[in-house]
């Protein structure tokens, strides 16, 4: 895996959120929400963090008829390794300003 | 009608996806069709369609590419001011100005618009050899992608250009080639935060490397 290098508030909070229910598979909407991130800024991150093996993702079958099925995200064991990473280093500190409490 | 927008920029934002990533171009479909409102699914394709842009820059070559044509272009605009003050140098050693010249025959009572101008030959020269100075930081800025430092110098060069802005319309009392001067440096300030933004160092939202 590359070198560990948490920078941004947005990046940190993705994975905060993907960590707080690591077994549960996420979908990219409830994860704007959560985060409050536009998908324009919550895609991009969600492919970096595919590309660095930290994400896996798998598509779901919609509950609904009619619908497409949707791409669900959660972290890899590499992802959550990291995220507690991040946790650790910020956790020490105050949470930067808009991050959701953990 | 919000609703046919967001198909619509989805659509746009599919051509605009790098081939590799259209796995994620079917995830973001697939998501705006289960949005309920009307606002918020053009709100989820817009972003998507900056998503897909970003992808694209950020792609090695179209990033390096951007970089590399801001370069040439915000060069050029530093090689002319720089120009234009080795101009203003000549000019106050006692050369022949023929701006001024041709101001004073300009119409009746230009007279005193190129008084004015003669007065400023200062400082407009050095604030134009100022604004190439602080283009040319800009550009090695870029090419080292230095992100902050590159913010610094957008900074320094509107606060320039708004100064030589002040000069050269007080002194020529040109509303509309103010007005252009101005828009061209908005442009450019523009142009400059999106460099900034989607291909300078754009690994900086990484959080793994």
């Amino acid at each position: 895996m590359a070198q560990f290098r948490p920078s941004s508030r947005q990046s940190i909070c993705v994975l905060r959120a993907l960590a707080a229910q690591p077994v549960q598979w996420r979908y990219g909407y409830d994860l704007m929400k959560e985060t409050s991130l536009q998908s324009g800024t919550l895609y991009p991150l969600l492919m970096r963090l595919s590309d660095q093996g930290l994400l896996e993702s798998e598509w779901h079958t919609a509950t609904r008829a009619g619908r497409p099925p949707r791409h669900a995200y959660r972290l890899t064991a590499a992802g959550l390794a990291a995220a507690t990473a991040i946790e650790a280093a910020h956790g020490q500190t105050a949470a930067p300003d808009g991050l959701p409490a953990t | 009608m919000s609703h046919v927008l967001a198909r619509f920029a989805m659509r746009l934002a599919a051509q605009v996806m790098p081939p590799a990533r259209h796995t994620w171009t079917r995830a973001m479909r697939a998501e705006l069709a289960h949005l309920e409102t009307g606002l918020g699914a053009f709100v989820f394709a817009f972003g998507c369609l900056i998503g897909a842009l970003r992808a694209r820059v950020e792609a090695t070559a179209g990033g390096v590419f951007a970089v590399m044509a801001y370069c040439a272009a915000v060069m050029g605009l530093s090689l002319f001011h720089l120009a234009c003050a080795l101009d203003g140098v000549r000019v106050l050693r006692g050369g022949v100005d023929p701006f001024y010249e041709s101001l004073i025959r300009a119409w009746p009572g230009s007279q005193a618009i190129a008084a004015r101008w003669q007065s400023q030959y200062l400082e407009v020269t050095l604030l134009f050899a100022a604004l190439g100075m602080a283009n040319l930081l800009g550009v090695l800025c870029a090419v080292r992608q230095q992100s902050f430092a590159f913010l610094c110098a957008i900074a320094i060069t509107a606060a320039i250009a708004i100064g030589q802005a002040c000069v050269v319309g007080n002194a020529l009392g040109f509303s509309s080639g103010l007005r252009l001067f101005i828009t061209v440096m908005l442009g450019q300030a523009v142009l400059s935060l999106l460099i900034l933004r989607f291909a300078i160092n754009p690994s900086r939202k990484d959080p793994t490397r």
